[in-house]
């Protein structure tokens, strides 16, 4: 399974409804980071401070991840990840239609239509198989509650976790602060983690800025 | 990039020249797990002018392994830029890193 695999099962509870609203600012960077994440995983690209390199147009076979790669590829222009991110989450519906129609296709989520339902527009997707999600858990949780070194898909996965506000739903409120001093640690470690939740506190300040306090009375 | 891999009685101590990058990263690995056992390593950064990502998941990498092992990892020689990147991503943190290769052997 790929990150915006991932990081959607991990959206969803067993009977396919959002176990949290992230919020799109949120989410619509979250999948963006998990795309990049996973490309840097597999070596399909590299950065630094100032720039987002393709190393390896090879197709990963896996649909999402590939039209990321394409499009990094055409592009004539360097630009940092922070550039990428921005990119991307432009066309994050894109991005989670196709790993949604992925984790159906690798049956490990199928598709029901029912009523409302948040980002995920109309339709459920409950869980044929949770062992996936479950085991993405417990993962996390040895990471955080040890002095273990994480390894690189640890990281970029507690990066995703923390940047679309999953931590409170996995953590009880005993454990969250406990963990969140590990939490901070671990997600300096990506580069692109860093940019996503950096691109994201940056968003949302903006938006608190230019909303009126509570009570006050617009100007007409 | 150029990897100097040389033994100090128990240690494998490992110099990258040049860069660690995305481009060498998988070559450094493969060169240092084919040699090391089960024995400690020195990573000298002294003659390594950049790391990228892709290098630092690289250490990431080892630094898990050797602790699986129980063997250390020591880092030493690191120059201001790439002590920035490693302070920045808080691999300073979580790292053995050493002024001198003489202090990060002496550490093993």
């Amino acid at each position: 399974m790929n990150l915006v695999q991932e990081i959607l099962l991990l959206l969803l509870d067993d009977e396919g409804a959002p176990v949290v609203a992230p919020g799109p600012v949120r989410l619509d960077h979250a999948l963006a980071g998990a795309a990049l994440m996973d490309l840097a995983l597999r070596n399909r690209i590299d950065t630094d401070a100032t720039n987002l390199l393709l190393l390896d147009a090879t197709p990963t076979g896996e649909p999402v991840l590939d039209g990321v790669l394409e499009e990094i590829a055409a592009s004539e222009e360097r630009s940092d990840a922070k550039v990428w991110l921005s990119r991307l989450a432009e066309r994050s519906q894109e991005i989670r239609e196709g790993a949604l129609a992925e984790l159906i296709e690798l049956g490990i989520l199928e598709e029901k239509n029912k009523r409302i339902l948040w980002v995920f527009g109309s339709r459920r997707y409950p869980a044929v198989d949770g062992r996936a999600e479950r085991e993405v858990k417990l993962r996390v949780m040895s990471v955080l509650f040890s002095d273990e070194i994480p390894d690189p898909r640890d990281v970029a996965i507690i990066s995703l976790i923390s940047a679309t506000g999953l931590l409170s739903e996995l953590l009880s409120k005993h454990d969250l602060p406990r963990a969140m001093e590990r939490v901070q640690q671990i997600r300096k470690m990506d580069l692109i983690g860093r940019e996503m939740v950096s691109a994201i506190q940056n968003i949302e300040k903006v938006v608190l800025t230019a909303m009126p306090p509570m009570g006050a009375v617009p100007h007409m | 990039m150029e990897l100097k891999l040389n033994w100090s009685g128990e240690t494998l101590v490992a110099q990258p020249v040049g860069r660690l990058d995305g481009e060498s990263a998988a070559d450094f690995e493969r060169q240092i797990t084919e040699e090391i056992g089960d024995h400690s390593l020195v990573v000298d950064f002294a003659e390594l002018n950049y790391i990228s990502s892709a290098g630092l998941r690289v250490i990431l990498v080892l630094a898990k392994a050797l602790k699986a092992r129980e063997c250390r990892l020591d880092l030493c020689c690191l120059s201001h830029p790439i002590q920035e990147v490693f302070r920045i991503s808080g691999f300073d943190q979580i790292m053995n890193i050493h002024q001198t290769r003489k202090q990060a052997l002496a550490a093993d």
